[in-house]
């Protein structure tokens, strides 16, 4: 029982606090919001989840087709269809995942009214429901890889394969502090709100998934690993499943720092807004 | 003597009337560099003032006074849904709070499904939840809608599944916000039941109502809010008496509201004295 639990309320000073015990008090909530999310997607559809491997399957083909068929942008000598499949899995999570970590505040404007838990738990289990769906759509991209390389398309390169959990935990990262600072700027003004769309779709052209890492000009990159901790971790990611990487040791160390810096800021400013959150938003 | 449940100490809460736009960014960007202080302001007001009280432990403590008086925000302070301005509670045990009914719930999940969310938002573990869900499918006695989603139940079988999983929660502090008048009476007896039980194995409740048949029949003794200050606090017949009296008084000096509202919403006696 929890009999010695003795909490005090008072207005809260400093500007950053975060109780560690108080979050694994609850991370029972996190994994129900998990599979709440999880379960809700794909309540009263046919297909289910299987749209989460349509979706980037139909895009590879429109892209394969148009931008590397009829537009000839370069791959870098990489299998096309790969080469955007594995790309285009990473960016719809992100943009996905920051979109709707961004809008926390206003869709659960009733919950967060009504019921008291760490705020923080709902961005994490939005981040972490979306990891589920990047799992599942990893399947299909292995499938692909074989039986590209059995046709002989493909020679499969298993040597850098360990660089994609590398990046799958700074994208995560990168995703949640983003979609934290976001959030936390629209729990009383709503501006920014009306961006995000936007700035998505914009990020995308920053970031190599219609093309490699290699087509930004070399004096660029180290500015934009920073800038775009994001173009790092989508050319590492596509580096450890098809093999070759531009990417230099300074230039993925400062899309590293950047990253834990967006993760470290998002999580104060949240933090900060959430104690009032349920006055303003 | 044990220690008080709940003890509040001097809590204020500010807000500020009106929306948010670029007048109060450029108010707020002024006050940073003037250092003023957030009393001068004339749009801020007190929803709760200088509020100081003690509950002991497996009381239950009634909360009454007319609309606006702070009731709900007294509660969301407890809840820590949103901090105080000034003050200080100490809030002995884990808190559980039923605010609105199903406030936890997702309409797309069903009744089960739910439970184990509400009960996880309320601070139950998923075990713990497996451990009582007997007993809250029993109480809640919605039988077979269980695997529908909750989005197609009626509003009182949410209210019963919502209170269901509350009474449920080992919350050594139960806070219940005027949520039972959706049920029928049958049900609402059933709930005062069972926060009479809570509170003999020595819960501790805090009860917001604008029934005083309610709150005469549950609670040990009660608080009279009003613009945000305790008027009155002590036993429960002179705090019904003076909100019966207060109510009353309004009406005179405002009859055109009576005129049309003959039957009194606020009033619902007939299921506190059934």
């Amino acid at each position: 029982m929890s009999d010695g639990i003795v909490s005090i309320i008072k207005p809260r000073t400093g500007w950053f606090r975060i109780d560690v015990a108080v979050l694994w008090r609850y991370r029972d909530l996190l994994w129900s919001f998990v599979l709440r999310d999880v379960k809700v997607r794909y309540r009263q559809t046919i297909l289910g989840p299987l749209w989460l491997i349509i979706q980037p399957l139909a895009m590879t083909g429109i892209l394969t087709a148009v931008v590397h068929g009829i537009a000839g942008l370069k791959t870098n000598g990489q299998q096309p269809i790969l080469f955007y499949f594995s790309a285009i899995i990473l960016w719809q999570y992100f943009s996905q995942a920051v979109l709707a970590i961004s809008q926390v505040f206003i869709v659960n404007e009733y919950l967060f009214g009504k019921v008291y838990f760490p705020r923080i738990v709902m961005p994490a289990a939005i981040m972490l429901a979306n990891s589920i769906g990047l799992a599942i759509q990893v399947v299909p991209f292995f499938i692909l890889t074989a039986v590209l390389a059995a046709f002989g398309k493909f020679h499969p390169v298993m040597s850098q394969l360990w660089m994609m959990p590398v990046a799958l935990v700074e994208l995560m990262a990168v995703s949640l502090g983003v979609g934290l600072i976001i959030a936390s700027s629209t729990a009383k003004y709503r501006d920014l709100a009306n961006a995000t769309p936007f700035l998505l779709q914009a990020g995308m052209f920053l970031t190599p998934v219609l093309f490699p890492f290699s087509a930004f000009p070399e004096t660029l990159r180290l500015v934009l690993a920073f800038f775009n901790p994001l173009s790092v971790i989508c050319e590492t990611w596509r580096s450890g499943a098809l093999g070759g990487s531009t990417v230099t040791l300074a230039q993925y160390a400062a899309s590293l720092f950047s990253t834990v810096l967006v993760l470290l800021t998002g999580t104060i400013l949240f933090q900060r807004v959430e104690r009032t959150a349920a006055d303003t938003i | 003597m044990t220690a008080p449940a709940i003890e509040v100490r001097h809590i204020s809460k500010r807000y500020r009337r009106g929306t948010y736009s670029v007048t109060t960014l450029r108010e707020e960007l002024a006050a940073m560099f003037e250092r003023r202080h957030g009393g001068e302001d004339e749009r801020l007001f007190y929803a709760l003032k200088d509020v100081s009280f003690d509950v002991p432990k497996g009381s239950i403590l009634g909360v009454v006074g007319p609309n606006g008086s702070g009731k709900t925000t007294l509660i969301k302070v407890l809840a820590s849904i949103t901090e105080p301005s000034e003050g200080e509670i100490l809030l002995r045990g884990r808190v559980g709070s039923l605010l609105e009914v199903g406030a936890g719930f997702d309409p797309e999940l069903d009744g089960l499904e739910n439970i184990f969310l509400n009960g996880a938002i309320l601070g139950m573990s998923r075990a713990e939840t497996r451990a009582k869900l007997d007993q809250i499918v029993r109480f809640a006695d919605i039988g077979p809608a269980l695997d529908t989603q909750v989005k197609r139940y009626s509003s009182g079988m949410y209210v019963r599944l919502a209170f269901a999983v509350a009474a449920h929660l080992d919350a050594e502090i139960l806070l219940v916000d005027e949520v039972l008048a959706v049920g029928d009476v049958a049900f609402q007896r059933k709930c005062l039941a069972a926060m009479r039980t809570l509170a003999a194995r020595g819960r501790t409740i805090l009860f917001v109502s604008h029934n005083m048949g309610l709150v005469s029949q549950l609670c040990d003794s009660a608080l009279y809010l009003e613009k945000g200050r305790i008027e009155a606090a002590g036993m429960v017949g002179p705090i019904t008496d003076l909100y019966t009296r207060r109510l009353a008084a309004s009406r005179q000096t405002r009859p055109s509201e009576t005129d049309g509202n003959k039957d009194g919403m606020v009033f619902q006696m007939t299921d506190g004295n059934g």
